[in-house]
């Protein structure tokens, strides 16, 4: 059996290489690279402005005051700001790889799946979002004028990682139908991610129980930025504040059970979604 | 003379159920999930007693009338669509207006979710509370004049992505995130802070579902929209035309 492992050293080289190609895009075309620049600060700031306009218009939404609200839609920019740029290549999307039988192309690769998955980072053109997200974040925090313990950086962070592995969990949880309906489900994580992207900026607080229990716990959209939120502002309970890490692991739990069951199917059964010609059905 | 464009709407409206009709069902969910957390905000906003320009029953109709009629809200069409499988290419190659095929074809998609999702909801809506008669009949030609608008702005978007050698995700992008905003289909205009309520209406993208949905739920008086939207039809349209004629033989397609 050949071994496929990668030491630390290689993996870094690897991610190198993603970050070379990805700036020699960027800037092979002044033009272009205008454009992009242009095209991502207004993506990036027409996605956060509707909510934060209302906020500031009715001085917050909820009990949240406006530079509360405007850190819930930066921690979220972070969250979802850092996935893409870090899932570059389909790996937020794995039901795209799975659906179109790219995963048959990972075979040939001498990397580990995970490897494969990880370093195709676009830290250049994908990382407007995490950086708008992170100047929000720290616009919010000068006006909140709240004196912030010597820890809370670390459980800043420490959430941040949870909100990403309960998002990337849904995904793969969900992309592990396309093993066995491949058209059908070659975007359901396209479904999932953006679901969560557009919901995920809504302030559940004064929210009815109705919305806001299904968005914390069967579409947990509340646990991208809101329920975070009111951890690191000190408004939840105990039960409340470990609530979305004990979350993050059982859905990673449930992911992985999922995909390793869907992946042994596919290594049976394949999918043919390609015609002599070239062309995918 | 019609025949073929009705063949090609009904073609369309196939394509989009034809494996199944569970194909429909994230489109469906996505606006759900979307549309409940929404009204709940204008709710949580009027019990905080904040009702200002508008009434919640007004605020309540425009969410669900944008999201019920998305499709009609902003038009999408294949041009916009993220071309890389060559898709743009073979309206090239038949022997029908490329203008005509693109109108046909993006009807007969709207079809399927008109008659399963928006129907439904609109039947739905006096059960949940919310009102979605329009105030006047002048939203029926606004309407139609957004709609029309929203396929100049697709042609004209379709040039940018051709001039720019096929970075349609680029243009897709642009295009998605400046008409969140600026259509005022989201967040009505007459809400905004720090006097945009008084300009945002008459910039292009002002006159196109936020426009309607303005007139629709009574926010905004006929004489104060149609004008505007007629201008920026007439303009738009204009543009939309030469530059397409100027820009479709530097179309290049790699298709993948």
């Amino acid at each position: 059996m050949v071994d496929n492992r990668v030491s630390v050293k290689r993996y870094f080289k690897l991610l190198g290489i993603y970050a070379r190609m990805d700036l020699a895009s960027l800037t092979r075309d002044g033009k272009f690279m205008a454009l992009v620049i242009a095209a991502d600060l207004i993506s990036n700031i027409s996605a956060v402005s509707g909510i934060f306009l209302l906020a500031w218009k009715y001085g917050g939404i909820g009990g949240m005051d406006r530079f509360e609200v405007l850190f819930m839609l930066a921690y979220g920019n972070i969250v979802m700001g850092f996935l893409n740029m870090m899932g570059g290549c389909n790996a937020l999307f794995p039901s795209r790889i799975i659906g179109r039988g790219q995963w048959e192309h990972m075979f040939v690769m001498p990397l580990p799946y995970g490897v494969q998955l990880t370093v195709g980072i676009f830290p250049f053109t994908g990382s407007s979002t995490f950086l708008v997200g992170v100047a929000l974040l720290i616009v919010a925090l000068r006006n909140l004028g709240k004196s912030l313990p010597w820890w809370w950086p670390g459980l800043l962070v420490l959430l941040l990682a949870v909100s990403m592995v309960t998002v990337v969990s849904l995904s793969y949880l969900l992309s592990s139908l396309a093993f066995y309906a491949p058209v059908q489900c070659e975007e359901i994580s396209s479904t999932v991610i953006y679901s969560v992207e557009r919901t995920m900026t809504f302030p559940l607080s004064g929210m009815p129980a109705y919305v806001r229990y299904p968005l914390l716990t069967v579409f947990p959209a509340g646990l991208m930025a809101w329920l975070p939120t009111m951890i690191l502002l000190g408004k939840t309970n105990a039960l409340e504040t470990f609530y979305p890490t004990a979350f993050a692991l059982f859905a990673a739990m449930l992911a992985t059970c999922f995909f390793k069951k869907g992946f042994r199917y596919y290594v049976q059964k394949g999918i043919n979604r390609y015609v002599s010609g070239g062309h995918r059905s | 003379m019609f025949g073929k464009y009705e063949m090609t709407v009904r073609m369309a409206a196939q394509a989009r159920t034809n494996g199944g009709l569970l194909y429909l069902v994230p489109e469906i969910f996505m606006r759900l999930v979307y549309l409940v957390p929404l009204l709940c905000i204008w709710r949580v906003l009027a019990e905080s007693g904040t009702e200002g320009e508008m009434s919640v029953s007004q605020l309540l109709s425009h969410t669900y009338i944008n999201v019920v009629a998305a499709d009609l809200m902003v038009v999408n069409t294949c041009l916009s669509a993220w071309d890389f499988d060559t898709r743009s290419l073979e309206l090239f190659t038949r022997p029908m207006s490329v203008f005509g095929q693109v109108i046909a074809r993006t009807v007969g998609e709207w079809t399927p979710m008109l008659a399963l999702f928006s129907v439904p909801m609109l039947l739905l809506a006096p059960v949940l509370g919310i009102r979605v008669l329009p105030q006047t009949l002048w939203a029926v030609p606004s309407l139609f004049l957004s709609i029309s608008l929203g396929f100049a702005f697709e042609i004209l978007f379709y040039c940018v992505t051709v001039r720019l050698r096929n970075v349609s995700w680029l243009t897709y992008v642009i295009r998605s995130a400046i008409v969140s905003f600026f259509s005022g289909t989201v967040i009505p205009f007459r809400i905004l802070p720090f006097g945009m309520d008084r300009w945002i209406l008459y910039q292009p993208f002002g006159s196109l579902g936020g426009a309607f949905l303005a007139l629709y739920v009574g926010s905004a008086d006929a004489a104060e929209v149609l004008p505007v939207q007629l201008f920026w039809n007439a303009v738009i349209w204009i543009a939309a035309v030469c530059w397409f004629r100027r820009s479709r033989e530097r179309m290049v397609s790699f298709g993948g």
